[in-house]
């Protein structure tokens, strides 16, 4: 084979990959696989923290070639090194545009190694968020009559494959995992989709509003989630909680706006869709504003509106590999459990979440 | 003679219309054997796009698998080995994902990948994210952090995508009016980034500057 033409076959492979296999799910993925240590000072033992999931706990950051360091998973191990004094390896097994049935196919089945091994003792994943934005992106693309049947199966592949990967997790975690844990959605582009749609619903004629419309959908899944955790041994992160309502009482009625939107453990989904989209709905916004105070807030989103910001440096994950390194922590205590920076992040704030289901010791 | 080398940084990562129309063709010859193919069962299948599989009911498998493990010894009569599980080194995950179809060299940036997906009409995975930049860090005027802030007013905090701190802005706090006393309510941008001439007595006008991305880290590289 000459050069020229060894060149070219090269170049035209891919093309002919994705052309003729039809793996445009795969092409458009990319696993961000990240094992980073937090290293702390005056002790040897290590514990493992074991995440799977997409983009999320990815640290997606807009790069094929990087990642960032203290995505959420990793910020809980900072706080897990310091409750445990103890070094914490945090595991990331992670696929940036993954669905929920790839995520529970690759990486918890296919990678459920991680989480067997005798030094793991808590195991989270996080998955549905792509099944939501294919769902969203399809339905922003249609004309004529509204069919919502796109983003039904979205909810319905999300609640099969989260119950599955409790199951998975239950029967195949190290025995000694002292916790588990779910992290459920936030609304990415929660003011990008206060605009009406291009189809129209088939009963009133009219065009439909994308955001009153998503809503619903996407507190099912975060419904189900959390229901799931409570049924399944698992806690729940209410991530949509934390990310979409202020963290001061801005309605008057009592409560702080966080603790209002919060999934309450038991309520039926009747009762939960009600407070998300009626009751408290006033109190949702976009976390590309999250207010700390009436008059303090941060931008938890980053420019693509729809990740989390974060802090503390970048890791490679993605086309060239992944990670494992170790490092120093950042905070080596925690003052009422938070660090001084846990509601200034997006990941930070996730972490934290993440954080207050750990248990007291290993 | 030494080679010729280029001017100018690369050119951008985009596909080839040829390869692509030649891949196409193939593609499409390599089908239409598939299908055409006498060797294949009359009555195969047809190929669905279904949900992978669910594993097998949760509680055969005990967490070192040895319960499983177990059962099938028993029923084969084979003599089960309990080995340590393998794990797959950090970047040993055999699933196919981009980077198998990004040529050796090639470094192509994400905004470039989701508008090459976009291109070849895929709005799923990567396809279904907003490039970066789509809503880019808002420009306003810089309010230090000891500045005491009259009601109204808010300390808006951004960071880079590449985890950088953005000095606080000064904005409007949402849901709420403002009255300027002789003429009435004020406008409020609808952005609630409070412009320089409403900004309130004290307060230094000087707007923040967006830090400049971190070589070694930059999103996008």
């Amino acid at each position: 084979m000459n050069t020229r033409f060894r060149i070219a076959f090269r170049m035209l492979l891919p093309a002919l990959a994705v052309l003729a296999f039809g793996s445009e799910a795969a092409a458009s993925t990319l696993n961000q696989n990240v094992s980073w240590t937090i290293d702390r000072a005056g002790t040897s033992t290590k514990y493992r923290v074991v995440a799977y999931g997409d983009s999320i706990y990815a640290g997606y950051n807009g790069s094929t070639l990087n990642a960032a360091k203290y995505s959420a998973p990793t910020v809980d191990a900072e706080y897990l090194s310091a409750l445990w004094n103890s070094d914490i390896e945090s595991v990331r097994r992670t696929k940036s545009g993954a669905v929920a049935s790839d995520i529970y196919n690759n990486k918890i089945v296919a990678e459920k190694s991680y989480m067997q091994a005798s030094s793991t003792r808590a195991v989270t994943f996080e998955m549905c968020g792509n099944d939501g934005l294919q769902a969203r992106t399809a339905f922003k693309k249609q004309t004529g009559t509204c069919d919502y049947s796109g983003m039904n199966a979205g909810v319905s592949n999300c609640k099969t494959y989260v119950a599955a990967a409790m199951d998975y997790i239950n029967a195949n975690a190290y025995a000694g995992v002292k916790v588990k844990i779910i992290s459920n959605l936030h609304y990415p582009g929660y003011n990008a989709d206060n605009v009406q749609s291009s189809c129209k619903d088939a009963t009133t004629g009219a065009t439909v509003n994308l955001r009153t419309t998503f809503l619903p959908k996407l507190a099912t899944m975060n419904y189900w989630m959390c229901e799931y955790a409570r049924q399944k041994g698992f806690q729940c992160t209410d991530n949509f909680a934390e990310y979409m309502g202020a963290d001061y009482d801005s309605n008057g009625d009592g409560i702080i706006d966080t603790d209002g939107l919060r999934y309450v453990s038991g309520e039926s989904e009747a009762s939960y869709l009600n407070r998300i989209t009626n009751t408290l709905k006033g109190t949702i916004r976009d976390a590309n504003a999250h207010f700390v105070s009436a008059s303090s807030s941060y931008d938890y989103i980053q420019s693509d509106d729809t990740h989390p910001t974060y802090t503390g440096g970048t890791v490679t994950a993605g086309l060239f590999g992944g990670t494992t390194g170790s490092g120093a922590p950042r905070y080596t205590s925690f003052t009422g459990g938070k660090s001084p920076i846990w509601n200034q992040y997006g990941h930070e704030r996730m972490g934290w979440a993440v954080s207050t289901s750990n248990p007291s010791a290993p | 003679m030494e080679p010729r080398r280029r001017r100018g940084p690369p050119p951008p990562w985009r596909p080839s219309l040829g390869y692509i129309a030649l891949a196409a063709g193939i593609a499409a010859g390599g089908l239409t054997y598939l299908v055409m193919s006498p060797s294949s069962p009359p009555d195969a299948p047809a190929v669905t796009a279904t949900p992978a599989p669910l594993p097998a009911p949760a509680s055969a498998v005990a967490p070192d698998g040895s319960a499983s493990a177990a059962a099938s010894g028993a029923a084969t009569g084979l003599r089960v080995v309990q080995t340590a599980p393998q794990e797959r080194a950090v970047n040993g995950d055999p699933t196919a994902d981009l980077s198998s179809y990004v040529n050796p060299g090639e470094k192509p940036t994400m905004k470039e990948v989701i508008t090459r997906l976009h291109q070849a009409g895929i709005e799923t995975g990567l396809g279904a994210f907003s490039p970066p930049g789509t809503r880019p860090p808002m420009i306003g005027i810089a309010v230090p952090e000891d500045f005491v802030l009259p009601p109204g007013y808010v300390r808006h905090h951004q960071a880079t995508d590449d985890g950088q701190r953005i000095e606080a802005i000064l904005m409007f706090a949402p849901d709420r009016e403002f009255f300027d006393t002789p003429n009435g309510p004020v406008k409020i941008p609808k952005d609630r980034v409070v412009p320089p001439e409403l900004a309130p007595p004290g307060l230094a006008i000087r707007r923040v500057v967006i830090p400049a991305p971190i070589a070694s880290a930059g999103p996008g590289s």
